[in-house]
Parts: C-alpha cells; sequence; structure tokens
C-alpha cells in the first residue's frame, strides 16, 4: 500500500505540469493560514440562532411535505422549505447560492412542481391512505441513517489533528456572484461549457418526449 | 492559463456533430425519405473523433487540470466510439421497423456518448458529476423513446427516478469529500490523502492519520460507492437494470449494457485506484463483498428468466461483478489488476453488443395480427439454426464468449480477471468467479440448445439490413479475434493503465 | 459594521404584515352575514358547473420546463455580468458558445412546434 502511494506522490511531484504540485507541497501550510482566517471568522452568537430558526422551519417544512393530504399544500410547504435552505445558504456566506436558490428552487421548481400536481387528478391522490403499509420499515432504516449522521457530527478524533483543521473557512466574499464568476469562467470553464451542453440535451429531451 | 484545446477536439467534433445531426432534422426534414442521412452524419463525425485519438499527445492536462488525456482516456473513449457506432449501425432499420425513426435518436446517442468521454477524461469531481449526468440524462431519454409504448415509458421513469436518486448520493459523497479534503480535483485528493498516510505512518506505527480514520471519509466513499455501483448496476443497486433494460428499445439496452457501465468503471478506476487509493483496505472489503453478491444474484436470478432480454440484463449485472473483481484484485496488484478490468471492458463490450444486437434482429409472427414483433421469449429461438444458420452460429460466437468459453474474448477476459484475483492472494474470490462462470453457462448455452435442438416453434425472420449486418460481423470478428490474439489488446490497456499511476 | 441581511429581514417582516394585516383585518371589520348567494365562488356570476381543479395538457409541461431551463441560462449570466469587464474577450467568447449552445436548443424547440399552442 504504502509502495503504491509512494508512486502515486511521486508521480504528482514528478509531473512538471502538473499545477497542484506547489499545492501538495504547500498543502500544510495552506491549512495553517486557512485555519488562522478561521479563527478570526468567528461564528456570532446570533448566526446560532438564526441558523436554529431557519432548519427548524426547513425540517417543519420537510414534514408538513410529506404529511400534507392535498398536493397543493405539500408543494408550498416544499417551498417554505427551499426559502429556509436559501436562508441556510446565506448563513454559509454563499449569497449567490442562496438567490439561486430562490429564483431556480423556489420560484421555477416549484411552478414546474405545480403544474405536474395538476397534471395528476389531485382529488383522488388527497382522499388516498397518506402512509403506505411499509412505512415503518422506513422509518426504521431514517432513524438508523439519523443515528449514523449524529455519530459523525459528535465524532472526536482519538488523537491531535482531527478534521477542524482541514476544514476550509471561507471568507466574507467567498460566495459572492463576482468571486463566483472569477472561479467559473476561469478555473470552472469546461464544466460551465458542459452544463450548457447538459441544459441544451434537457430541451431536446424534453421536446421529443411531450411532443406527440 | 494552459489552454491546449487540441485535447479536447475529439469531445468538441462530437458536440457538432450532434448538432450537425439535430440541424438536418430540423432544416432538411423535407428533403429526405428516413433519417439515414441523420445516421451517416453520427457515424462519420463518431469515426473522425476516432481517427483524432491516437493523434493526440496523450498525458496532457488542460483547463487547470480538470481534464486529462491520457492513455486510459483514449482508451475509453474508444470503446465508446465503437460501441456508439456499433449502436448507430443496429439502430438504422430497428427505428424503422418500430415506427419512430427520429432524428433525434442519434442526437442524444451522441450527446450520450459526449458524457462519457467527458467522464472518461475527468479530473475532477465536478466534471465527472456533469458527465455523469449528460450521460444519464441523455439515456432517460432514450430508454423512453418510445413514446406509445407503455413499457418504455415505464422504463425512463424508472430509470429517471433512481438514477436521480443514485446521482444525489453521489453528488452528496463529493460534497463530503471535498469537506474532508478540501478539494473536488482527483490528483490533489490523492496527494493530499497520500501525504496523510505519510504523516499517519511516521507518528506512530499501525496508527493512521486523523484524517484518514476519519468517518466523514469513510461515509463520502460509501456515497460515491452507491452512486457508481448505480450506474454499474452492481447488487445491491441493480433493481432498475432488469425492468429499464427490458422495457427500453433493444438498441438503445444494448448500448446502455455497455456504454455507462464502461463510464462508470473508468470513474471508479481514476476514484478508486487514485483519488482514494489511500483507503483502499476499506473499499477493498466493500467491493469484494458488492462483487460476489453481484455475481451470484446475476448469475442465480438470470437462470430463472424466460424472457431473453431479461436474462441477458441479469447477465449484464453477472458481469458487472467480475469486473469489480478485477477492481478489488487492482487494490493489491495494480497494474495486472487494472489492466485487466479494461481489457475485459472491451471484450465485454464486443460480446454483449453483439448479444444484444441478434437478440434485435430476430423477430417473430405475432400469431393474433399476423406482424412481425421483436423475439423476446426463449422459446422464439428454438430452431433458428434450421431457418438461419449463420446467426444462429453468430450467436453461439457471443454465448460462448459471455460464458467464457476459449477461443473466444470472454474467455480471455476472465482468464485475466481471475489471474490478477490470484496473483492478488484473492485465490477464494477467483474461485467464486469461476464457480459463478459455470453457474452463468447453464443459462447462456440453454440458448443454443433452443436455437440448434428445438423445433422452430413460430415464424422467425432476422432482419437483413446491411448495417446491422456489418455492425453484426464486426462485433463477432473482434470476439473471435480478441480471443485468438490476446496479447496484443493486452500490452495495450497495459499500457493504458500504467499512466494512472 | 451592519448587518447586510437587515433590509432582507425588513422586507420579509413587512410583506408578512402587510399579507397578515390585511387578512386580520378583514376578518375583524368586515360583516359576517354568510348567505347562500355570499358564498358562491362568483358572486351574481355564472354558476360553477364543477370544481375548478382539472387536469392541464401536457403542452404546459414543455413550456414550464423550457422556462425553467432558460431561467437556469440567466442565473449563469448574472455570475459572468459582474465580472464581465475583468475576463475581458476571452470571457465573452465564453459566454457567447453558452449562449450559442442555447440559442440551438431555443431554435430545436421553436422549429419543432413545442411553443405552438395548436
Amino acid at each position: 500500500m504504502s509502495q503504491k502511494n509512494e508512486r502515486i506522490l511521486s508521480y504528482l511531484l514528478k509531473s512538471i505540469k502538473y499545477p497542484g504540485k506547489q499545492q501538495i507541497t504547500s498543502c500544510l501550510s495552506r491549512r495553517d493560514t486557512s485555519v488562522k482566517k478561521y479563527a478570526s471568522f468567528k461564528h456570532e452568537e446570533k448566526d446560532l440562532t438564526a441558523f436554529l430558526i431557519f432548519s427548524t422551519l426547513a425540517i417543519l417544512g420537510a414534514l408538513l411535505t410529506v404529511t400534507a393530504r392535498n398536493p397543493i399544500y405539500s408543494v408550498l410547504f416544499l417551498a417554505m422549505t427551499f426559502l429556509q435552505i436559501s436562508g441556510l445558504y446565506a448563513l454559509l456566506q454563499a449569497e449567490f447560492i442562496a438567490i439561486v436558490q430562490i429564483a431556480v428552487y423556489a420560484g421555477a421548481i416549484m411552478v414546474l412542481f405545480l403544474f405536474v400536481v395538476m397534471f395528476l387528478d389531485v382529488k383522488e391522490i388527497a382522499t388516498e391512505k397518506n402512509f403506505h403499509p411499509i412505512a415503518p420499515v422506513c422509518l426504521i432504516l431514517a432513524l438508523v441513517l439519523l443515528g449514523e449522521f449524529l455519530v459523525f457530527i459528535f465524532y472526536k478524533p482519538s488523537r491531535e489533528g482531527g478534521l477542524s483543521e482541514t476544514v476550509t473557512a471561507v471568507g466574507q466574499i467567498y460566495g459572492t456572484a463576482e468571486n463566483i464568476g472569477r472561479t467559473l469562467f476561469s478555473q470552472y470553464l469546461l464544466p460551465f461549457e458542459v452544463a450548457s451542453i447538459l441544459l441544451l440535451m434537457a430541451i431536446v429531451g424534453a421536446v421529443v418526449l411531450a411532443k406527440r | 492559463m494552459n489552454l491546449n484545446w487540441t485535447a479536447i477536439l475529439p469531445e468538441i467534433f462530437i458536440t457538432l456533430t450532434a448538432l450537425g445531426v439535430l440541424g438536418i432534422d430540423l432544416f432538411y426534414t423535407r428533403y429526405q425519405k428516413d433519417k439515414t442521412l441523420n445516421a451517416i452524419v453520427t457515424l462519420s463525425g463518431m469515426g473522425i473523433a476516432f481517427l483524432l485519438l491516437p493523434f493526440l499527445s496523450a498525458k496532457t492536462q488542460i483547463f487547470t487540470s480538470l481534464f486529462v488525456l491520457d492513455p486510459l482516456a483514449i482508451f475509453f473513449k474508444m470503446v465508446f466510439l465503437i460501441s456508439g457506432s456499433m449502436t448507430a449501425l443496429i439502430s438504422i432499420n430497428y427505428l424503422k421497423m418500430e415506427g419512430f425513426d427520429l432524428g433525434e435518436y442519434y442526437g442524444v446517442l451522441l450527446f450520450s456518448i459526449l458524457g462519457m468521454m467527458v467522464m472518461a477524461s475527468a479530473n475532477d469531481f465536478i466534471l465527472i458529476y456533469l458527465g455523469l449526468e449528460l450521460m444519464t440524462v441523455s439515456f432517460y431519454v432514450l430508454s423512453g423513446f418510445f413514446k406509445t409504448d407503455l413499457r418504455s415509458n415505464e422504463a425512463a421513469l424508472k430509470y429517471l427516478i433512481l438514477g436521480g436518486f443514485a446521482s444525489a448520493l453521489f453528488l452528496y459523497g463529493i460534497s463530503l469529500l471535498y469537506g474532508v479534503t478540501g478539494s473536488t480535483e482527483i490528483s490533489y485528493i490523492a496527494g493530499y490523502l497520500t501525504e496523510q498516510t505519510r504523516t499517519g505512518a511516521d507518528s506512530v506505527a499501525g496508527v493512521t492519520s486523523a484524517v484518514l480514520s476519519h468517518p466523514l471519509l469513510s461515509l463520502s466513499l460509501i456515497m460515491l460507492l452507491a452512486g457508481l455501483c448505480f450506474k454499474v448496476a452492481a447488487v445491491p443497486f441493480h433493481m432498475w437494470t432488469p425492468d429499464v433494460y427490458e422495457g427500453a428499445p433493444t438498441s438503445v439496452t444494448a448500448f446502455m449494457s455497455v456504454g455507462p457501465k464502461a463510464a462508470g468503471f473508468v470513474v471508479m478506476l481514476r476514484v478508486l485506484l487514485v483519488a482514494l487509493g489511500a483507503l483502499e483496505k476499506q473499499w477493498m472489503v466493500i467491493l469484494a463483498v458488492i462483487s460476489i453478491l453481484t455475481m451470484t444474484l446475476g448469475n442465480i436470478v438470470a437462470i430463472a428468466q424466460q424472457n431473453v432480454k431479461r436474462m441477458l440484463a441479469y447477465s449484464s449485472i453477472a458481469h458487472a461483478g467480475y469486473i469489480l473483481l478485477g477492481i478489488v484484485a487492482s487494490a493489491r496488484v495494480l497494474t495486472a489488476g487494472s489492466a485487466s478490468v479494461v481489457f475485459y471492458i472491451l471484450s465485454y463490450a464486443f460480446m454483449n453488443l453483439g448479444a444484444f444486437t441478434v437478440l434485435l434482429a430476430l423477430r417473430k409472427e405475432d400469431k393474433q395480427t399476423g406482424l412481425m414483433v421483436p423475439a423476446m421469449d426463449l422459446e422464439d429461438f428454438s430452431g433458428l439454426s434450421k431457418r438461419d444458420p449463420l446467426t444462429a452460429f453468430l450467436m453461439l460466437i457471443f454465448m460462448f464468449s459471455l460464458t467464457g468459453i476459449p477461443p473466444t474474448a470472454g474467455f480471455v477476459g476472465k482468464f485475466y480477471l481471475f489471474m490478477s484475483a490470484v496473483d492478488a492472494n484473492l485465490v477464494w474470490l477467483a474461485v467464486i468467479g469461476v464457480i459463478n462462470s459455470a453457474i452463468s453457462a447453464y443459462y447462456y448455452l440453454r440458448i443454443l440448445v433452443y436455437i440448434y435442438m428445438k423445433e422452430p416453434k413460430v415464424v422467425q425472420s432476422v432482419d437483413n439490413s446491411s448495417s446491422l449486418w456489418v455492425a453484426l460481423y464486426v462485433m463477432a470478428l473482434a470476439t473471435l479475434l480478441i480471443g485468438i490474439l490476446p496479447n496484443l489488446l493486452f500490452n495495450v490497456a497495459r499500457a493504458s493503465v500504467v499512466s494512472l499511476f | 459594521m451592519m448587518n447586510p441581511y437587515i433590509p432582507v429581514l425588513i422586507l420579509a417582516l413587512f410583506s408578512a404584515l402587510i399579507a397578515g394585516g390585511l387578512l386580520l383585518l378583514t376578518s375583524i371589520l368586515g360583516p359576517k352575514r354568510l348567505t347562500k348567494a355570499k358564498l358562491e365562488p362568483f358572486e351574481s356570476g355564472v354558476q360553477p358547473l364543477q370544481t375548478s381543479v382539472v387536469r392541464i395538457p401536457v403542452k404546459f409541461y414543455i413550456v414550464a420546463i423550457l422556462f425553467i431551463l432558460f431561467d437556469i441560462e440567466i442565473i449563469f449570466l448574472f455570475p459572468w455580468a459582474t465580472v464581465f469587464r475583468e475576463l475581458g474577450v476571452f470571457g465573452f467568447v465564453e459566454m457567447i458558445i453558452f449562449l450559442l449552445m442555447l440559442v440551438a436548443g431555443l431554435v430545436y424547440a421553436w422549429k419543432k412546434g413545442a411553443l405552438e399552442w395548436e
């Protein structure tokens, strides 16, 4: 194992073209600066309050989405969840994503959801039983998953230097539209163009399938 | 910024061809009787992209190292282009017969190939994800292409919902991995985790670094594996496979059983062997279990199938298990293991496409309507050797190859896979693989029993369009040639994976 | 430094206040004489024949999905526009390629008649 890893590392360090070379060699030092940045950017008490409000409402909205008997209500509660998640993004300094969340999800996707609800016969679904017989099994599985996540959240590494060292803290300007523009149109240019092809493909697919 | 545009020339070419095919459909449609022109443009576009590939300088990283063109990427792109052009060839007459001769078919097919090509070259999880989505969205459309056929609709819907779920899991895995390592770039993650291994080894013997043993890393590994196993149809993420394969148009099923699988495996090679190479102890165990389950379940359930299309679907699950076995082995014997994986994927592409093509070509008379409908059941194959000995013989080649009987590609491929497992001290895994091959012989050879030893039950006819037969001959010849002269190709496969490490 | 989200909060509170306040005011101020005629959806109008909830044609779906796709396109334009000068000609070309792809999609949908109503 170590032999192979040595080979990977030596390859990475050897290849001159590889731009991540400096990244790897300066890896630990960069971590240190990020830790310092993290320390300077402390989460304040009111951020926690806002987080609790947003996340509670988001979970409440999600619960109401799956339990509401009328599908239209479900969709509206889903919109509420999306709005709260947008608030969470804003708390994470991801302003642009927060706006996108509202414009695309709470706006466009919701329209699509409402349309789909209207394609189907709403009354039928509203009177149908909400719980499937296998719901208890799903509940148990969901609880197991929740337990796993709790373990991960409260996991403390046995030795010094856990993840806190590697978590990249982000600055105030990280998630602004300018910064995203700068990154997207230089470093992530190719994914951006592939995204345009993906959108084109989606248009073609929608027209092919939905048009008679 | 290092902008070496030549490295993505094949991709650009495929995109332009796809746009051209859509354009022909829009602006040229009143001058043409059928969509043969679209197919010809598609084929020539893929052909030019294919010919471009060997001339591009391998080992180029462009777009700030998001995109890498190493021999592995070139090899897989060739596999995609070959199987894609075979699919286009067999589709021409099939679409006409089924009454869905739409030009978009070829455009969407090209987009799916583009997605796979992006996946093969991606050195960044963002790009992998976009390629994956481009490929899968195309296949949602393709599997629902027969709009009036309810089973085709069901296939598209099932694939869409489950595929979306798997993509979300994969994305979740990426985001967790980003949280742990601080990057989405594969070579950076590899370097970072390797660095962690070293610091861990330096301090206390036997204690790995805190990052490597962190459960978040394991969780992201599991999520990534779940997403990828869905794409390659490995147990327990195989539930969609039989229904989608059965409902989708047969030409699409043929491609779906080869293309996305190969693309999933090339991503798996990059993610597991390079990015998460430091976690090999963890994923080896997981993949070994998945591999055994996949082989066994695929083969055993395939025995019970009367519908040949469904049987081939389960057989493709089983083959994913064999390939996973090779990936497990490559955790210990890097080059030999991954070379056998790459080799097997190419052999599998030819033999599986071939088997599906024979299924697609065979039609039977519907007793009620008197029309010729696609033959699907085992019974429909009975006595084929008397009516059409050539088709029967080609099916014999493909079935022998899928079983792993010499002198076919399947035998050599399995031989290399199992040998690499033995080399990796995983004899028990190789033994399970061999036992599974023996089980699979039952249902593969059962088709041959029907073909050669039974009397015809229904009126059969075989599609005799020249395009389909060109493809069928190419695939049969390739299956035999790889089986007879394996060394040549195996050296290519070995050379392609050496660049990985 | 004032939190930049305070205006957003004020806006949200204000809209909630207006919406909630108007509902509250009507329920307090409005006279409550519930007769049969008052409870009809359209007072003095045509009698409703059935519920307003009907299945709508699938044509709307194409419009909705095209809307989403072009919405996402606009989303990509925002970050580009903010750094447009900085990116220069190169960024312009990038965006033109992106837009051409989507224009191809629009032309496709148009020529295929996906935007026609009958």
